[in-house]
């Protein structure tokens, strides 16, 4: 028995919050297993060869390093363009609104796929009339090969949709900051970067990770313009060998894994923009 | 295979080449003018190609892109030729199962090589790169993407077992037809009251989408040349993006979701002998085929022999088979 009776009773309430923790942890842990077994008893029920899948998952593998290649670039350029277009959303400079405003509003407003074939279909054809016009050094640049064309396409994409995140992560830092810090005498260059950017980015992360995540796998669609990724393979391998199943379940768990394994890292980003707040 | 179906393979010339057509080729030994005319006139309306605005003038001086209009002697310097199929048809084209990149090759990082890939079109782009004493590299890129004609110079050539039409034709350049495919209808093993292409009148078929299956299912395929009679009556035509999934769609049984396919011989052939060597595809084993093609399919994939259809050839190449026309080609471009 300590001294402090006050301390017994505290250490006490802390086990047992940390019991009842536990407990939850275990029942939650019981839940995914059971979720898992009624997903293979479902997928027992197919016809699934399973021999083949063991033969096969290395080869829709070698996809994945492409996939995650192409995720990853577009995710770094989309978030650059998004943070462009997102102060240029929030400025009060008419030529920044309205260039802004009208990418997110085309871009939001058209399907990826489209906008793929656009840029893999449409663009080299400006760069014709580019070359016709005597800049041939320029029209070639319009010509992007299948995996410049989708990390375009990916970035130009998720840009608007982030743009509009960063945005409302810029907007939720209140106002009466930015008139303090002017009032201080800082310009307002300043204030967005050492004000406003460091609490709105704890904000904005969560969201961009949530946008790599769904990125992963709307990068599959680059795979009509024949870049060998996890759903190319995975879709010409089925009708090779009519293994339809099994080749779009190797490709789902290949995603699948891809998810958790971001998820983790996004984990532990958002701990680490947190810690400034914790107790 | 797919959206050619009914069909002929064929080596398509690029709309890039059409244009290079046009211009006058620095081989003294090609006289320009004689055969590049008939391309003119056949192809006045290309919209999907770049060259489109200037080939049909037939004055090769004005258009003097700077884009390399010797392809020739771009693809012997290269020591590649890069070329396009889209191996999503076994048995024309499929990935290797075991994808090897071949050792010492020149072919660009994005680019595939033979050691990936493999099926009669594969061998017949491997046949024509032989030919022309260099290194043969592939792209993969969609169906659409190929037949859509804006190459870009992305690639050279597409070998695709791809059916001649007018419509394409007017963004592609074809190579004479080598080879001949019979269309073929399958139903489900377990149907006994098909008897004859007529039977299937109001039926529910599948087939690939925007391919000549279903331009022949609507009534609307044109062969130039060929007199084609639509024997099936007003069919519920459900499209698919490549043929094997429509196959699978008829193995879940008669008239679940389909009644039959309309596709080519071997792609269904090759679907029923991939179910038979698995045991666990059983339903696919009740596939049956209807060895009966469409009478006027048949005929219609023979050499066609309309004059305006040979005009259309004309442009690109000698009409003999493939292993004679490609020093044709190649001397055109």
């Amino acid at each position: 028995m300590s001294v402090d009776p006050h301390l017994d009773m505290g250490t006490a309430l802390v086990n047992l919050h940390k019991r009842q923790k536990f407990i939850y942890n275990l029942k939650v842990t019981g839940v995914w297993v059971a979720l898992i077994t009624i997903v293979t008893i479902g997928l027992w029920f197919l016809k699934i060869d399973p021999s083949y899948i063991f033969l096969h998952y290395d080869i829709i593998l070698q996809g994945a390093g492409t996939t995650i290649a192409v995720s990853l670039a577009s995710i770094l350029i989309a978030t650059l363009l998004a943070l462009a277009g997102s102060i240029a959303r929030l400025s009060s400079n008419w030529i920044a609104q309205g260039i802004s405003g009208f990418y997110v509003s085309l871009i939001r407003g058209t399907p990826l796929l489209i906008q793929i074939y656009f840029i893999y279909l449409g663009l080299p054809q400006l760069g014709q009339r580019i070359s016709d016009l005597g800049y041939p050094d320029i029209g070639k640049l319009f010509i992007l090969d299948a995996i410049p064309a989708g990390i375009l396409a990916l970035s130009l994409n998720y840009g608007a949709y982030m743009t509009e995140i960063f945005r409302a992560g810029l907007q939720s830092i209140s106002h009466g900051q930015r008139e303090a810090a002017i009032a201080l005498g800082m310009t307002p260059g300043q204030v967005t970067r050492k004000i406003i950017l460091p609490q709105a980015i704890r904000i904005i992360i969560p969201d961009v990770g949530n946008q790599f995540i769904a990125m992963q796998k709307d990068s599959a669609l680059v795979s009509v313009m024949g870049v060998w990724e996890i759903t190319y393979l995975a879709n010409h391998y089925a009708r090779r060998d009519s293994k339809y199943m099994e080749m779009f379940l190797i490709a789902a768990t290949a995603y699948w894994i891809l998810t958790i394994i971001s998820s983790y890292f996004q984990g532990i980003l958002e701990k680490r923009m947190a810690q400034a707040y914790e107790r | 295979m797919k959206k050619l179906n009914t069909v002929l393979a064929i080596v398509i010339i690029s709309a890039f080449m059409l244009s290079a057509c046009g211009a006058p080729p620095p081989a003294a030994t090609q006289p320009p003018a004689p055969t590049s005319a008939p391309v003119a006139t056949s192809a006045p309306a290309v919209t999907a190609a770049p060259a489109a605005t200037t080939a049909p003038t037939a004055v090769p001086a004005t258009q003097a892109p700077t884009s390399a209009p010797d392809l020739l002697a771009s693809v012997l310097k290269r020591g590649t030729l890069v070329v396009s199929s889209d191996p999503a048809y076994p048995p024309q084209s499929a990935l290797k199962a075991n994808p090897q990149r071949s050792a010492g090759t020149k072919c660009t990082a994005d680019q595939k090589t033979t050691g990936e890939l493999e099926g009669f079109d594969i061998d017949v782009a491997v046949a024509i790169a032989k030919g022309l004493g260099v290194e043969v590299c592939f792209v993969t890129p969609d169906w659409n993407l190929i037949t859509a004609g804006n190459w870009a110079g992305r690639w050279d050539i597409s070998v695709g077992s791809m059916t001649i039409t007018p419509e394409r034709a007017k963004a592609l350049y074809f190579a004479q037809p080598y080879y001949t495919t019979p269309a073929a209808l399958f139903i489900n093993k377990n149907n006994t009251t098909y008897k004859q292409p007529a039977d299937l009148s109001g039926k529910k078929i599948g087939s690939c989408g925007g391919c000549t299956y279903e331009s022949y299912l609507n009534g609307s395929l044109v062969i130039p040349g060929e007199n084609i009679s639509f024997v099936i009556k007003n069919p519920t035509i459900k499209t698919y993006d490549t043929d094997s999934t429509a196959l699978e769609d008829l193995a879940l049984g008669d008239g679940a979701r389909l009644d039959a396919v309309l596709t080519a011989q071997p792609t269904g052939q090759e679907a029923i002998k991939m179910a038979n060597l698995t045991n666990n595809w059983a339903t696919l084993c009740s596939l049956n085929t209807w060895l009966q093609p469409l009478t006027a399919i048949h005929r219609l994939i023979r050499t066609p022999s309309s004059q305006k259809f040979q005009i259309l050839l004309q442009g690109c190449t000698k009409m003999d088979p493939w292993r004679n026309f490609l020093p044709n080609i190649m001397e055109r471009i």
